[in-house]
Order: C-alpha cells, then structure tokens, then sequence
C-alpha cells in the first residue's frame, strides 16, 4: 500500500500555530518550562545517585574504630597482628585521616595519611601513590589536593603551599605536589593527601596509633563471623560493615530524593492540570474552524491528522528544549538553588561538580510523562469535535 | 438529481426543549436546476441544506443526492461526498478569519493531496474568475462583505462541484452586490451547475435564472 505523505496538512498544522502565535508561543514555553524542571530533577538525582554508588562501590568490606565513653577514639597499631590472624582476614590496613577546618574559608578538609610501603584502602589510592612519590613527600612535607580543595586554597591566595595549624598551634608547612581526580568528585574533591607522618603531626597522634583500621575479608560470606570474633576480641570497638555505610548514605539520599520527589510531583500536577484544561475542550473558535473543515470536505482522520501535527511540533520542539536546557542547567550551571537540596551539608565540605550521566531509560520516563500526554490531551478533544456534525459544530 | 422523501429534522429529539425543524418535507430537484427555497427566518431553509449537504443527518425520512443516500452514509463517506459533489455559500460565509484569501480558497483540496501546480492553477483561475486575485495574500478579517462573499464562492467551486447550495447569500449584501452574486449565479447555470437558494430576499423571487421555488413555513413545505 502506498501511503503519500500530506505536506498541506503539515504546512496547514504550521499555518495554525503561526496564527495562534501567542497561545501556541505560551503553551509551548510552559510545557518546556515543566518538563524542564522534571528532567533538571530527574537528572540531579540521577548524577547524584550515580556519584554515591561509585562511592559506596570503593568502601572497605570492614572498618574497626576504637570507642571510649561512646566516642570515637584512635586505634593502637598493636591490634594489627591480632587481627591479621584472625582466619578469613586477608589484610588489615591502619588509616590515618581527620578532618581539617579551614576557617578562612568555612569548609572541612579530609586529610588522609599515605604509607606507600602499606596497601591502599581504595583503588583510586593505588593510582595516585603510583603516579606521586610519597616518600619525597616526606622529607620536604607535601601533599596531593582534589580539585575542590584546590580551588579553595586558590581563592585564599594559597597557590603552592598551605600553612596547616598543628594542635599545638604550630604551623606546619605543606607545599602542594598535584592535583588528583578520581572517577567521582565526592571521592576525591574535598581530599588532601600526604604522607601519615604529616598528618600525624598537624592533628597530633601518637606514631603507634591510627584513626581506624580498615580489614580486606577474602570471601564474604564470613564477614558475619569475623565481626563476632572481632567483637569478642575487643568489645569496646566498633565494627562499621559496607553494607551499614552503604544503608546510611542510602538513608541520606532518600531524604533528599524525598524532597525532590514532592517537587517533582508538584510539577507532575502542574502538567496534569495544563493537560486537563486542554482536554476538557476547545476553544469556541477552534471548534468553529473544525466545522468549517468538516463543511468542505475534511475527514475526521484529516482533522485528526492535523491536530496530530500541531500537537506534535509543539510538544517534540519543548522536550527537545527542555532537555537541552535542563542539561545546560545541571552540568554547565552546575544547578543552582535545586542542588542544594541534595547537597545541603556541602557547607562543611568543599562543593563537588555533578558527574556527566545521560540515562536513556531516565529520558524516556520524562518523554513518556510529557509527549503522549500532552498529545492525547489535544488529540482527544480535537476527536470529540470532529466526530460532532459539522452542523452542529458551527452553530 | 436531489431527492427528498418525508424528511424531518427534531432538534434535542426526547427532550423538554424539542424542536421540529423540518416535518415531512419532500421534494425533487433535477440536473442543472435552479430552485428557490423561500421561507420567512426560522422556516427550516438552513436546515433543509444543510441535511442536502450531509453536514447532519434527518430525524426520519431518506435523502438520495445523485443516486447516493446522503441520509445513511458514514462520516468518513459524507466528507467524501461533500468534498467532491457539493459547493456550500454559507450565510455568514464560515471563512477562517486568520487565513488568507488564497488559503482559504483551497481548503478544502488541502486532503486530496493534488500537485501544487494544479492546486494554484485551480485557485488563481477562480480568483480572477470572480475577480479578487489581487487581494490573493489579503487575510479574511481585512476584506469587505462582497469580498468575502466572492471567497466563498471560489472555495465552493475550487473542487469542480455539480450541485452549489446557498444559504441567504445576499443577507450580508448591499444591493449591488446582489446584484452582483445574481450574475455569478447565472454564469454558473449555464455551466450545468444545480443550484438550491435558499432566502427570503424578495431580489430572488421573480427572477429568469430560477427555474422554480419551493416554500416553507415552520418546517413544513408548503
């Protein structure tokens, strides 16, 4: 069957939009408008989503901290043997790390302490022991920043070096070695790292001590058994599995996700009550054109056929806006206002940049959710009309 | 030609506010006929054309308009039948106001989809037939009463229809446009066109180009 393409209905349907300019115009920007606030959303949580599994993939199997009085407390080093002959443990690794308040600034640091001759807790710290040479590092103290924590230090005129506080009120003078990016920004952006002895000496620890010691278990199936022993060996400690850091980031997000959620919702009610304005008719003048239609001959499917033009262009060109614009707003604006109620607490940290992800299963919802809505709430009421005598419709 | 049989037309059939439009009206136009429907306002003319055109259906009786019954057809075919048999003149001339006169003119070609060649060769032919080809470009809403009147006709004619019904297409006319459309509609007539008129403008009643009147009162055929 040989089905030619109408081109008068095409430019008819382009005809009408022009002539309806300013309706056309303003639906149009609406639709645009709230599909763009879905999708921004839509993408926020989804490159935030992204950026935390990426974090929560990278945690150690298990961390042990020391508790006095409910408080968390330095670990002796004299653990380590223990705990390495514990069976199913395959390595224990002491980490030294703190948090830094820069108080010019009002942001939180992470400093981490290297020991290049240890294994490394996460594989981006493999990379970066590889690509800089801790050990120099040691004798002239110098240290590796995220970007973020560059970008701090830059703004407070500290281009080569960085003057840390000791906690007897000593500086300690660090210049600064390089720059790391790791695979996500909440990995690396708010880091410094510098050999243990270093930091060590700014938050003054003893050289016997670590902040936590992290263990590698082989299979994880005795994970749960290892803790008990653990436990049994020091109660006073605390056992921090992945799986419970995984929970209580998850708890985080799906606060946040919650708020977005009620936004998103609202603008999901905003497009309905559009769409149902639009369906519950049309305009006294449309209805007339379309009897007027039907009176010269139009068919119901060409009437049809039309609508299904108009409604198409003006609901294709603004989701092909909206989403334009809601990635230039996400990763280029680096979205201001919505962002910052996924990342409220980044007060006390350096801000982070939102990882690039395009999800064509996320696009689809917001197509779904807008498109076909949009074009059954012109299509159907343009049906019902259509289906009335011409008579009938031009009286 | 055009066959009437007992046709009704209730508007609201069933409920309080009925009304009986037209009552058992029938009637026979033959090929190339020019009749007259008179009647005072509210006769039923309006109505009786527009049942003749297929834009609604009777209550009872059947109309058969070239050996088809208009009465029974489908949607689907009565767009097909109007398209290609039948030019309306509406009496408050249904042009979209927004369109130009050129536009408006070949509405209703625009589904059939013909070669833009002899879709302009067609509308430029009746624009300059019935003189307004140099308003071509101008919208509906800037053009006079008899301008409009003049766009009507072309749309009505731009798909070569046998039978042309008018509804009071002098209301909206000084005399001399009257006079005017009188002259149109009797070059139409020798080219073998049917023509229905219906109006109770007395300029119609005595004229050579009617062949004969059909009058109603209250829907019934007198």
């Amino acid at each position: 069957m040989h089905i030619k393409f109408n081109t008068y209905l095409l430019a008819y349907a382009l005809n009408a939009l022009y002539r309806r300019g300013f309706k056309s115009f303003f639906t149009f920007l609406m639709l645009s408008f709230i599909t763009f606030l879905m999708a921004s959303i839509l993408i926020i949580a989804h490159a935030i989503k992204y950026e935390l599994s990426l974090t929560i993939d990278a945690l150690p199997e298990l961390t042990i901290q020391n508790l006095q009085a409910g408080r968390h407390q330095n670990i002796s080093l004299e653990h380590l043997d223990t705990l390495l002959d514990i069976h199913g443990v395959q390595r224990a690794i002491p980490r030294v790390w703190g948090f830094y308040y820069f108080d010019n600034a009002g942001v939180n640091f992470s400093v981490m302490g290297i020991d290049t001759f240890d294994h490394q807790t996460k594989e981006h710290l493999e990379t970066m022991v590889t690509a800089f040479d801790f050990e120099a590092f040691v004798a002239t103290p110098s240290m590796v920043v995220g970007k973020g924590v560059q970008r701090i230090l830059n703004e407070n005129y500290y281009k080569d070096y960085f003057n840390f506080i000791t906690t007897e009120g000593n500086f300690q003078k660090v210049s600064l070695a390089g720059v790391f990016d790791a695979r996500t920004s909440l990995e690396s952006n708010d880091m410094i790292f510098m050999p243990q002895e270093i930091v060590r000496n700014i938050f003054g620890m003893h050289p016997q001590e670590a902040t936590d010691i992290v263990l590698r278990i082989a299979n994880k199936d005795e994970i749960a058994t290892i803790i008990t022993k653990v436990k049994a060996l020091y109660p006073s400690s605390r056992i921090i599995t992945k799986e419970a850091m995984r929970v209580s980031y998850q708890s985080i997000f799906d606060y946040k996700s919650g708020i977005f959620l009620a936004l998103f919702l609202v603008c999901l009610v905003t497009f309905l009550m559009i769409v149902y304005d639009r369906a519950s008719g049309l305009s006294s003048e449309e209805k007339k054109e379309v009897g007027i239609l039907k009176a010269v001959g139009w068919q119901i499917n060409d009437i049809l056929k039309e609508k299904f033009y108009e409604a198409s262009i003006i609901a294709f060109s603004a989701f092909l806006c909206a989403i334009i614009a809601a990635l230039f707003f996400v990763y280029t604006l680096q979205a201001p206002l919505l962002r910052d109620i996924f990342t409220g607490y980044s007060v006390l940290k350096p801000t982070f940049v939102l990882p690039f992800v395009v999800d064509i299963q996320m696009l689809s919802v917001i197509f779904f959710l807008s498109v076909p809505i949009y074009m059954a709430a012109v299509l159907i009421p343009s049906w019902k009309t259509a289906t009335l005598d011409a008579d009938e419709v031009m009286r | 030609m055009i066959h009437l049989n007992t046709v009704s037309k209730i508007f609201n059939a069933g409920a309080k506010n009925a009304f009986c439009a037209l009552d058992a009206v029938s009637f026979e136009i033959k090929q190339g006929e020019v009749v007259l429907l008179k009647g005072a306002s509210g006769s039923g003319k309006s109505t009786l054309l527009s049942l003749i055109a297929g834009l609604g259906k009777p209550t009872h009786g059947e109309i058969v308009v070239g050996g088809k019954h208009i009465s029974k057809l489908p949607d689907h075919f009565a767009a097909l039948f109007r398209r290609s048999s039948i030019g309306f003149i509406f009496q408050k001339f249904n042009l979209i106001p927004t369109l130009s006169v050129f536009e408006n003119i070949i509405v209703p070609l625009i589904p059939s989809n013909i070669p833009e060649k002899e879709l302009c060769s067609r509308a430029n032919s009746l624009m300059h037939r019935f003189g307004i080809a140099e308003k071509r470009e101008t919208l509906i809403k800037h053009l006079s009463g008899g301008e409009q009147q003049r766009v009507v006709i072309c749309r009505a004619l731009i798909n070569n229809p046998r039978i042309l019904l008018c509804d009071e297409p002098t209301a909206n006319l000084d005399a001399t446009l009257s006079y005017e459309f009188v002259q149109m509609m009797q070059t139409l007539k020798t080219e073998g066109k049917t023509i229905v008129i219906a109006t109770h403008d007395s300029l119609f009643f005595d004229l050579p180009l009617i062949d004969r009147s059909i009058e109603l009162s209250k829907g019934k055929q007198i």
